[in-house]
């Protein structure tokens, strides 16, 4: 009787279904790569079954051991900082075998993150990816270097960035999305998210952080990668205007949130712009429970408004 | 072990010298405290700060600099939050 109780408030309280492409998520509230480990890590903040999805830490052919610290340098602009982590990461083979079963048995919902030095690494960690089954959807940051056009980044690119998901959704299972996680200093990022969704994308991620350079952050030196990317509430006044560029582009692809999500009022909001569903990242590095809080939050106030 | 037990004296020195970051601290680690009912007690996930510590600075959390935790703290005095 309490179980059933409780199945129902859990029910009651979480549940909001959202349609991404071809999967089903609780609610459209997920925790974004990068800061959320694996989900294990913050297992005692909230149950991860809770969330829309867990999108793990991008993986990479080979193990990577992330770039020399500092690798992040907090901003004065609230709640803003600039990473440059390295992407660290065990690699796809130690992930899918020791990790993922984990995170399984734990009940996530597992979106897994595929990234490269290059476009052919991207395709290659998602063939390596292939034989692993559970992950509700694969997301492929885009934001390399393109090997074929110099340094222009994958993501900038509509023809390299289609390229790139049109071999990932073949190695993909039909049943597992493939979204694709864009860069927002692209000079149209309308028509490389058009280009992935008729590769075969089922959603695109606006955005990842936006890069420091391009803003001539001189912070940046302070950090042992180089150069990073800025986070946090920040990315906020970049991410709007592209939300409200891909709806006036009508395209359908649906559109993943991501940049300056630290309550539930800014999800609602980025929702308002057409966004399917939202990413919290930097939020998660305040307060562990955030995603939970946000997510909670939301589903309140989108059944408050049905 | 020494490394560490100097380390932390050296932030607990940073932290005592300025008693405004004293609410920040105590905040967070409210924030950091598992649900009340957990089983494993209510200390912070130790699993939860070596993945920050390894995820953000590349280090153990125990080894971050005084002043990289102070400025810490002073980012999540500015936090836009509370998160809801």
């Amino acid at each position: 009787m309490i179980e059933r109780l409780s199945a129902r408030r859990s029910a009651s309280t979480w549940d909001f279904p959202v349609q991404v492409g071809r999967v089903q998520l609780r609610n459209p509230v997920m925790a974004s790569s990068g800061t959320y480990g694996y989900g294990l890590e913050y297992r005692r903040y909230g149950d991860p079954r809770r969330l829309g999805a867990l999108i793990v830490k991008s993986l990479t052919v080979e193990p990577r051991a992330g770039h020399p610290p500092p690798r992040v340098t907090l901003l004065d602009e609230p709640g803003s900082m600039l990473n440059a982590v390295g992407v660290p990461n065990p690699g796809v083979v130690h992930w899918g075998e020791r990790i993922l079963p984990e995170m399984l048995e734990a009940g996530a919902p597992v979106v897994a993150s595929v990234w490269g030095l290059s476009a052919e690494d991207v395709v290659a960690a998602a063939e390596l990816l292939s034989p692993y089954r559970g992950p509700l959807a694969w997301e492929v940051n885009l934001s390399c270097p393109n090997s074929e056009h110099g340094e222009t980044p994958v993501s900038h690119d509509p023809e390299s960035a289609a390229a790139v998901c049109r071999a990932i959704r073949e190695l993909a299972p039909d049943d597992v999305g493939v979204w694709a996680k864009l860069s927002p200093d692209a000079p149209d990022v309308p028509s490389v998210a058009a280009a992935c969704h008729a590769a075969g994308a089922d959603a695109v991620t606006v955005s990842n952080t936006y890069p420091a350079a391009a803003v001539g952050l001189t912070t940046a030196t302070r950090l042992g990668g180089g150069a990073g990317g800025m986070s946090g509430p920040v990315l906020r006044r970049y991410v709007e205007p592209l939300l409200d560029k891909l709806a006036a582009s009508e395209s359908p692809v649906p559109v993943l949130a991501c940049g300056g999500v630290v309550s539930s009022e800014i999800a609602v909001a980025y929702l308002d712009r057409g966004a399917t569903a939202v990413q919290v990242g930097t939020a998660s590095l305040y307060d562990p429970r955030a995603c939970h809080k946000i997510a909670r939050g939301v589903v309140r106030r989108l059944k408050e408004r049905a | 072990m020494t490394a560490v037990l100097v380390n932390g004296l050296r932030v607990a020195a940073a932290l005592v010298a300025r008693p405004t970051l004293w609410p920040t601290a105590v905040a967070l680690l409210v924030r950091l405290t598992p649900s009340p009912w957990d089983r494993r007690g209510p200390l912070p996930s130790r699993t939860y700060l070596s993945y920050r510590g390894q995820a953000v600075y590349g280090m153990p959390l125990s080894l971050i600099p005084p002043e990289d935790v102070i400025r810490y703290l002073q980012w999540c005095r500015s936090f836009p939050g509370p998160v809801r």
